[in-house]
């Protein structure tokens, strides 16, 4: 994930630094792999609070605390995967962009 | 734009001082620059102090004010900041290596400063004489947001009344003005996205209402915000969307060329990240003692290939 999100932006400043307007299809690209974040970042935290037992279920667990603030990052409309994946997948099929802010 | 910024003496830094001597043909902006190290390295050493604040972060539902001056004093809400106004203007990947490191230690802290740091970069694309009104006499004003497009619009002469009511202002106890989102009616169209607006308006326009009661997050104060029919003229409002990759903005450095949603839902995100870092160091110190039935958690084979070595290559 890091290493996909620097990547990306590291695309984005050359695009700029030439004058260039990053490729549509790049930047639904770059929105869903930013969006899609908070939802793996809750599911690889709840497989370590598992395998932490009952360490990671008690009132001022550390791990816990992390977990909780993971789970309300996904609140966040910008990190809601769910559109950013259907306009990525429509425009990989030839549709075109179904999302404005792109 | 005039370049009358007053510079806060809690921000010359030594982050300030490494940038003078630029040898060209260098990128004195990214992650590589000295500047950048400062940065990050100043982010490192936030961490136990931030690890000694999250009780109160927590229980107060609010950033500690000594955070906030920590950051500034650190030059952290520079880092996007123009430089007419004493900013750094670094890469935003500099910007999100400082998140991922604060994140590391205390999600909420890495949430409010991605927010509010990103709107140090959003000034920039309103019309000049807003960030004149915001930093003309303090540059080290923040400003906090609510995008969600839920206000009320009717365009007058010379701007638009606004009034509405909007959730998840995170950091908004800090700061002096506020972004809020609204879709502006046209006679053939009462509501569409492309007419979205960002509307900034001063403390005096809004009333910020206590309720971040959650589970999560809960230090990042994100409470909501009520406008009751003020007048915001046509300048305090940004059209992101009909900014279509910044092209607008070709006279200004690059990166002010990046379209809105690519640099904002990065600030939004990255903490998560960092936060995950954070808890795998934490899980791993665990697993270093714990049992799972007969067998030790811990594999020092499996580790030393594992994706958290890998991910220590990496930035941050």
């Amino acid at each position: 994930m890091k290493g996909t999100l620097f990547q990306n932006f590291d695309h984005l400043m050359a695009c700029a630094r030439a004058g260039e307007v990053t490729k549509e299809l790049d930047r639904a690209r770059f929105r869903f792999n930013t969006a899609v974040v908070a939802d793996q970042c809750v599911a690889l935290s709840s497989r370590m609070l598992k395998s932490a037992g009952s360490s990671g279920i008690r009132h001022g667990s550390a791990l816990l605390k992390q977990h909780h603030d993971i789970l309300a990052s996904q609140a966040h409309i910008a990190n809601i995967a769910d559109p950013f994946a259907i306009n990525l997948g429509g425009m990989l099929f030839g549709q075109a962009s179904i999302d404005p802010s792109v | 734009m005039t370049a009358t910024a007053t510079t806060a003496t809690a921000t010359t830094t030594s982050a300030t001082k490494v940038q003078q001597d630029k040898p060209a043909g260098e990128n004195h902006f990214g992650l590589d620059s000295p500047r950048a190290q400062v940065l990050l390295e100043a982010a490192r050493n936030m961490g136990p102090v931030l690890e000694a604040r999250q009780e109160a972060c927590n229980s107060d539902r609010r950033i500690p004010d000594d955070t906030i001056a920590d950051f500034h004093a650190a030059g952290f809400f520079k880092m996007l900041q123009s430089s007419e106004y004493g900013g750094y203007e670094m890469d935003p990947q500099v910007f999100y290596a400082v998140l991922l490191e604060i994140a590391k230690t205390c999600m909420s802290s890495a949430w409010a400063l991605g927010v509010i740091g990103v709107h140090n970069w959003q000034m920039n694309l309103f019309d000049d004489p807003a960030a004149q009104e915001v930093w003309g006499k303090d540059s080290t004003v923040l400003i906090s947001s609510s995008y969600a497009p839920v206000g009320q619009v009717t365009p007058v002469e010379g701007g638009f009344m606004l009034k509405g009511r909007w959730s998840f202002s995170s950091g908004c106890e800090h700061c002096d003005w506020v972004f809020l989102g609204a879709v502006v009616p046209t006679a053939e169209e009462p509501w569409n996205m492309l007419n979205y607006r960002t509307f900034l308006l001063p403390k005096k326009d809004y009333k910020i209402v206590d309720n971040w009661d959650v589970v999560g997050l809960r230090g990042t104060g994100s409470h909501d915000i009520v406008v009751n029919d003020v007048f915001v003229p046509e300048h305090r409002t940004h059209n992101m969307l009909a900014d279509d990759g910044g092209r607008k903005f070709m006279h200004k450095p690059p990166l002010y060329r990046l379209p809105f949603m690519q640099v904002f839902s990065r600030a939004v995100s990255t903490p998560t990240l960092g936060a995950l870092e954070g808890a795998l160091e934490k899980y791993v110190s665990v697993a270093k003692t714990r049992l799972a039935g007969a067998i030790m958690m811990h594999d020092d084979q499996m580790q030393n290939g594992s994706p958290l070595k890998s991910m220590r290559r990496l930035p941050a």
